[in-house]
């Protein structure tokens, strides 16, 4: 049996199906509530059947890394916790069902978190929610989920990203989502890992079983279900060749990227916060062309302080040591919601209130971001880049602003980054259009395509039925880029691209024979893409390229040059 | 009521490992532990509620401990205070 999805992280991998399905909402709709003291007594056997779980885990203890080992002792004296205790049953004296009272306590105490200002003492949330979900799986009988052999392929309809984060590279070679969302946090961090990851796929349990052995091909976009010996052997092959290969560019991916003819390009790295610093060094990206911040502000009640975005930020620079890091202002609305600003739901979000537009009407918030960005701009080269730009309004609003906190800095004292270049995001039309005029304010462009080429084909890049549409080698949006950039340079200042289509080595050859100065990704794309361009001449015909008619063609043109 | 003032001076604040030891050694004694930090205020015996303080580097603590057995609680948990968790 065959399955197809669309393709997140190329690759081909091969191993055994397991499930990933905890749908707490539906089971807690069918949760049947009983009296208060039967309640209590419900939930007393669950909290203990979690702290026996806990317990148990910890007896085999060098199984555990230091750090599990830890966060197991964390959650295993949580689990005891007077005051969390104390808290649901109250909840539930009060009339609530065991799981809802534990929900709420859980929500209680995470807004008590929410408002420390140390990022470490508040990250500690985590465990209360992890320690929560062992309750409720406990009171809706849900099975325990662990992972157990190598060669795992995950399918889920989603992953919570936490549970994402603590996957291992080891044991698990594939993820498959059944949600559509190729910007979700889980699959961001599905891709930072590496893990082939396919987005889209829908799987009915009734038809495969855990554990049968899965092919995926992400190469092509499919997933094949009890293959062949033939099959399973020849995949394994590929597996092998391709582990040995990324082995290969992994210990080059510190060469600089700069092709035959001599022509240099940085490549730096797409990330979320400082965690993923560490891997964009050692697999060679130089610097930080998008750090994006919204995740400071998603999934909490409160916005963060400067304090604790400026930790953040600074974290990110110092690692950095001296190269560019690029920190993105809050890119929130359209499809990354924010519990902390109400947002209303709105008709079309992509049109909407969303990015620098909320930033210039939420003034005090952005100048709390602009503060904690120039100061962290006194560790290290940090640049300042505003997305969704599409009025020269919003630049020169955006630096009466700078000039404005940076007034304030300097009367309370602070230090912050004197020389902190501000650059906007290109991915709108009127921002390509207006690209000379708006290139004489600002110090860099950076072409973020996933917008571009959903405003400038007008497609939605969520809807299945369209994406057929969705395509950056569409002509319209190749001309489009080749203005930005033109104009750019026209005008003396760099540009760069953050988006998809920097990562995609067919798109190489275009974006090198433009002149881009920078191309930042996913980490785990960095080391293909520098050796790529060590191996080609950046002077291909720009010319026929652009006198193309579509996308079909385009592909094919740049098929041939590989 | 024996109480005492101090300042947190190890790298990673009042976090879980020195959280779990206050909360053991206030579980394991009759007296009732308290402690400050600004406006917010923790039950001793909760590790939880020790976390949500956030004291980090540098925060001023008070403790309280208060009960037939406060002498030899508070004598212990000075200790700890003092030392900053026996941490760096």
């Amino acid at each position: 049996m065959e399955i197809k999805g669309s393709v997140v992280v190329e690759g081909i991998a091969a191993g055994f199906i397991r499930f990933f399905n905890q749908d707490y909402e539906k089971r807690i709709q069918g949760y049947v509530k009983e009296s208060p003291e039967r309640e209590k007594e419900r939930f007393e056997k669950a909290r203990q059947g979690a702290a026996s779980d806990l317990n148990n885990l910890l007896k085999d203890r060098e199984k555990l890394s230091e750090s599990e080992g830890e966060i197991l002792e964390a959650h295993q004296l949580l689990a005891e916790d007077m005051s969390l205790k104390e808290t649901i049953v109250n909840y539930i004296e009060q009339g609530e069902a065991a799981p809802d009272g534990v929900l709420k306590a859980v929500s209680d105490f995470k807004a008590m978190f929410d408002d420390i200002d140390d990022e470490y003492l508040r990250e500690r949330q985590k465990d209360i929610i992890d320690v929560g979900n062992r309750f409720l799986r406990k009171l809706l009988g849900m099975k325990e989920f662990s992972l157990e052999g190598d060669n795992i392929v995950l399918w889920a309809k989603d992953i919570e990203p936490s549970l994402m984060a603590s996957l291992s590279e080891k044991q698990v070679k594939a993820i498959l989502l059944e949600s559509g969302s190729k910007t979700s946090h889980a699959v961001i961090l599905a891709k930072a890992k590496g893990f082939v990851t396919m987005v889209g796929v829908s799987l009915s349990p009734e038809e495969i079983s855990e554990g049968e052995n899965v092919i995926v091909d992400a190469n092509q976009g499919v997933i094949h279900f009890n293959p062949s010996e033939k099959e399973m052997e020849h995949c394994l092959a590929l597996v092998k060749e391709q582990e040995e290969q990324k082995k290969f560019l992994e210990e080059r991916a510190k060469l600089p990227a700069r092709t035959k003819d001599g022509k240099s390009v940085t490549v730096a790295a797409n990330i979320s916060g400082a965690g993923d610093m560490e891997k964009a060094i050692a697999l060679g990206c130089e610097g930080v062309g998008l750090f994006r911040t919204e995740f400071l502000f998603m999934d909490r009640d409160k916005l963060p302080t400067e304090e604790e975005q400026f930790l953040a930020y600074k974290g990110v620079t110092e690692q950095a040591a001296g190269n560019l890091c690029i920190i993105r202002t809050l890119d929130i609305g359209g499809d990354k919601p924010c519990k902390a600003l109400s947002l209303t739901a709105e008709e079309n979000p992509f049109l909407g209130f969303r990015a620098i537009r909320i930033c210039l009407n939420q003034k005090e918030m952005f100048k709390t971001q602009l503060r904690a960005i120039l100061r962290a701009g006194a560790y290290g080269k940090v640049g300042i880049m505003i997305p969704m730009v599409s009025s020269l309004w919003e630049i020169l609003e955006t630096k009466k602003l700078v000039e404005e906190v940076k007034g304030e800095m300097d009367a309370e004292k602070i230090s912050y980054g004197k020389e902190v270049p501000l650059g906007i995001m290109v991915e709108t039309p009127a921002a390509s259009i207006m690209a000379p005029v708006f290139a004489k304010h600002v110090d860099f462009f950076s072409i973020g395509t996933n917008d571009l080429v959903q405003y400038t084909l007008a497609v939605d890049r969520g809807n299945q039925s369209v994406s057929y549409l969705y395509d950056y080698f569409n002509p319209a949006v190749l001309h489009s880029i080749h203005r930005i950039v033109t104009r750019a340079h026209e005008a003396g200042i760099w540009a760069g691209m953050c988006g998809e289509m920097a990562g995609d080595k067919l798109a190489l050859p275009f974006l090198l024979a433009l002149g881009i100065d920078e191309l930042s990704m996913s980490p785990s794309q960095a080391p293909g893409v520098k050796e790529q361009i060590r191996n080609m001449d950046s002077g291909v015909c720009l010319d026929e390229i652009l006198s193309l008619k579509d996308a079909g063609e385009v592909r094919e043109y740049l098929r041939g040059l590989l | 009521m024996k109480t005492g003032t101090y300042t947190v001076n190890n790298k990673m604040g009042l976090h879980a490992r020195p959280a779990a030891e206050i909360a053991k050694i206030a579980g394991k004694h009759k007296s009732a532990v308290t402690l400050l930090s600004g406006s917010k205020k923790a039950n001793g015996k909760s590790v939880l509620m020790l976390t949500t303080l956030g004291a980090k580097k540098g925060t001023e603590i008070t403790l309280q401990v208060e009960g037939e057995d406060e002498e030899e609680v508070f004598e212990i948990l000075d200790d700890m205070f003092a030392n900053s968790f026996h941490e760096e």
